[in-house]
């Protein structure tokens, strides 16, 4: 990272070609290439919940990530293996597929991906779809009040910069 | 090929390139300002004001990683890990046995990486340009803080510079043009935490413009200096010393026109360059003096490609020292929350700076000095996306809940040290890699050494026990020079000094051989600075050296 600049870019490459590497081990043998992405808009919802702001679905994440994942053969290739993932472990509970649980029953599978060991399919898969959950999410300007920004930068600035926020 | 004339070919429009380009039209002299990059517009080009802002960074137009190769470098010991650089979400930002290169940060444009730069203007600490005879170490600086001043002023006046009333080291002639920016509300807590620790803090000197100056507006502290100033009011070349230069009419600009060579001809003179254009098309051009500011990677590497029989070792080579004593930017960065709301995206970065620890003895049993300065907009903490990917954790309802609590609350203190040169640090021409063109790239070698790292260490703790003071104590984020090469700051690479022997240029820039060859960018340095940020001290020696050249020009001594 720049002296100060964060390396937004810099961290990336490091992690991204280390991503890259373990996401094609991860996924390599895995026989998913067409398995369907009916689970991801449930599962992204469970990382981003509704509640008095919209969830995930509520803005488009799942179809952001579908498009973007298309342009990327190996993207796709993840997105479907988590899929496959997210729904056998809810076939081990007695449900169809992930999208039939309930809420918490949800949420015990992807805390299950997220604290899945590092490099194995679920934790690549939770750690990539989870930072660009929140990418997506929080470029929306429908998110910023919620979270208590009152941006973007241009054209107003921040002229009250040195008093205490309101 | 049919070559062009002028009376002097400028290479490079950044820092010292634009300006020189400016400092020498306004003489009256017809200067062809060659530029490898594309011009910006400052209007379209910097989205700050689009939804996705956040997720788009500088819009470089032309790719950087790639430009240059870098050795393989140094393996990381176990003894520095506090030096590693990590986050609470996301772990060791490094995970490997090897410092990361993670790229020259630099612009190829039309002003070069000023555009992307943050802006602020550092006078030099007058003792750190005699590391030399003080400490032994780097080289002394041929010219002195005093001959420095009026050329320091005069730049702080063409771009707009804002800052303090009062400086006790650095004596000025005059005060800034432009009264101090008012500290954001985060800056004022570590003014507070630096209070506590005995240690001053004051507004930082900024060429971003606190009134409207010089028909421009005034900055309103939207804190994304780097990814690009919409508003026009940050002092980088594009939009201060490139039209003022156009404005002469003396200047002629070519930009996408990438140098290949420098031309040599009789005489201990060089006769001009040959570039390449957007289409590919080869040109030449005819110069009485040809000036070199490609900055301090990118200058020794066309000084190197220049060589021919007449030169073997590289143009202006004829010490060996093209090349060698490359600093870098020995950066430290924590960053921790608060436990009150700041609204600390708001602000304009680095506003505040600590210069305590900035003199060559300042800090204990270490030679060289640091700064500390506010770093929470650098650090690009300035938006949601940011806060939900690297500061808050988990996922799901808490993780929502958590970002209501959280957004705003982050502080950073950034530090800046001396860098040392040392003879594992050099630039050479890559024996294998070649651009587009055939050219050789520029090889990066860098190695920090243990006395680096002691500094790198003292700015660590430091940086830590500010935030702590500061109420931010809650360290989330910590990341630095050593284990991820990724300079900013950049120097050293063609010394200037008075010993022909040891040096590639004279105290005015020119080469010790080459009557009519100057150099006006970052690779001139002799030592780094304890921290001062470059810019204003590049532009301030371009322009002495300008008129030098000027003078020379007219009494017909080139
Ligand atoms: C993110 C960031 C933040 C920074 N913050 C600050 C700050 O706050 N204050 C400060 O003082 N400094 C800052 N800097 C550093 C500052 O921008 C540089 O030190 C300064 O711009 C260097 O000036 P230069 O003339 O040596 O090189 P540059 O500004 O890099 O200019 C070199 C130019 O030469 C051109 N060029 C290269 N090779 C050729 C060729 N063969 N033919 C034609 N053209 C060529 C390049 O395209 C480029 O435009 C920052 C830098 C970055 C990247
Ligand atoms: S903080 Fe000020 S100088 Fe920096 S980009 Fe915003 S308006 Fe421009």
């Amino acid at each position: 990272m720049r002296r100060r600049l964060f390396l937004a870019v810099a961290a990336g490459w490091v992690l991204l070609a280390q991503k890259r590497r373990s996401v094609a081990a991860v996924i390599g043998g895995s026989r998913s290439s067409a398995y369907p992405l009916t689970a991801l808009p449930a599962y992204l919802d469970t990382i981003i919940p509704r509640d008095n702001s919209g969830s995930a679905s509520d803005f488009g994440v799942d179809r952001q990530f579908i498009d973007q994942a298309s342009r990327s053969r190996q993207h796709m290739r993840l997105l479907r293996a988590g899929s496959k993932w997210l729904d056998s472990e809810a076939r081990k509970i007695g449900a169809g597929g992930f999208s039939d649980l309930d809420p918490s029953s949800r949420e015990v599978i992807v805390e299950r991906a997220a604290t899945a060991r590092i490099r194995s399919l679920p934790r690549v898969f939770f750690d990539r779809t989870r930072r660009d959950a929140f990418r997506a999410y929080y470029a929306d300007p429908l998110s910023w009040e919620r979270a208590g920004y009152e941006g973007p930068p241009q054209p107003k600035g921040f002229p009250d910069h040195a008093e205490a926020p309101r | 090929m049919t070559a062009d004339a002028f009376d002097v070919i400028v290479i490079g429009s950044g820092a010292g390139g634009g300006t020189a380009a400016w400092a020498l039209a306004e003489r009256g002299i017809a200067v062809l300002l060659l530029e490898a990059g594309p011009p910006y517009d400052p209007f379209s080009d910097y989205r700050l004001d689009q939804p996705d802002w956040e997720t788009q960074h500088f819009p470089a137009k032309v790719p950087t990683k790639g430009r240059q190769t870098t050795a393989r470098m140094q393996r990381l010991n176990a003894k520095w890990d506090d030096l590693r650089s990590w986050n609470r979400v996301r772990g060791r930002y490094n995970p490997g046995d090897h410092r990361a290169d993670w790229g020259y940060s630099h612009v190829v444009g039309l002003g070069g990486s000023t555009l992307h730069f943050t802006g602020e203007a550092h006078r030099m600490h007058p003792r750190a340009m005699q590391m030399h005879s003080r400490f032994g170490v780097a080289a002394d600086w041929p010219v002195d803080y005093a001959a420095l001043e009026p050329f320091y002023l005069e730049v702080e006046r063409l771009i707009g510079v804002a800052g303090p009333t009062d400086d006790p080291i650095r004596p000025r002639s005059a005060p800034f043009p432009l009264p101090a920016h008012p500290l954001s509300y985060g800056s004022q807590k570590i003014a507070v935490g630096c209070q506590k620790l005995g240690l001053s803090f004051t507004a930082n000197a900024r060429a971003a413009l606190s009134q409207p100056y010089d028909g421009r507006p005034a900055c309103n502290y939207c804190g994304n200096c780097t990814r690009g100033c919409p508003r026009t009011d940050k002092g980088s070349v594009d939009v201060t010393f490139i039209p003022k230069a156009v404005a002469t009419g003396n200047c002629t600009i070519r930009t996408e026109a990438t140098v290949l060579h420098i031309e040599t001809g009789p005489d201990d003179r060089v006769s001009g360059v040959v570039y390449i254009d957007a289409t590919g098309a080869t040109h030449m051009a005819k110069g009485d003096a040809v000036v070199v500011a490609c900055g301090a990677v990118e200058t020794p590497r066309l000084l190197l490609n220049s060589a021919n029989p007449h030169t073997s070792d590289g143009l202006g080579n004829e010490s060996g020292q093209v090349g060698r004593h490359f600093m870098e930017t020995l950066s430290w960065t924590s960053s921790g929350l608060h436990d009150e709301p700041l609204g600390s995206h708001r602000g304009l970065p680095s506003d505040g700076i600590c210069w305590d620890f900035n003199a060559p003895d300042a800090i204990p049993d270490i030679v060289g000095g640091c700064r500390f300065s506010a770093a929470v907009h650098e650090a690009d903490l300035t938006g949601p996306v940011k806060y939900a990917t690297r500061v808050v954790q988990g996922w799901g309802r808490q993780h929502k809940q958590a970002m209501r609590e959280k957004f705003g609350r982050a502080l950073s203190v950034g530090a800046i040290g001396e860098s040392l040169p040392n003879p594992k640090s050099f630039i050479d021409l890559d024996p294998k890699e070649k651009d587009g063109q055939g050219q050789p790239k520029a090889r990066i070698h860098s190695h920090l050494d243990d006395e680096e790292l002691k500094r790198l260490s003292f700015m660590a703790k430091t940086s830590r026990a500010i935030l702590k003071a500061s109420g931010a104590g809650d360290i989330f984020e910590e990341y630095g020079a050593y284990d991820g090469f990724q300079p900013t700051h950049v120097f050293g690479t063609c010394r200037m000094g008075t010993n022909p022997e040891e040096s590639v240029v004279d105290p005015y820039g020119r080469s010790h051989r080459w009557r009519n060859l100057f150099i006006t960018d970052a690779s001139v340095f002799p030592s780094s600075g304890g921290g001062e940020s470059p810019s204003l001290t590049i532009e301030a020696l371009a322009i002495r050296s300008a008129r030098h050249l000027a003078d020379r020009a007219k009494r017909g001594a080139l």
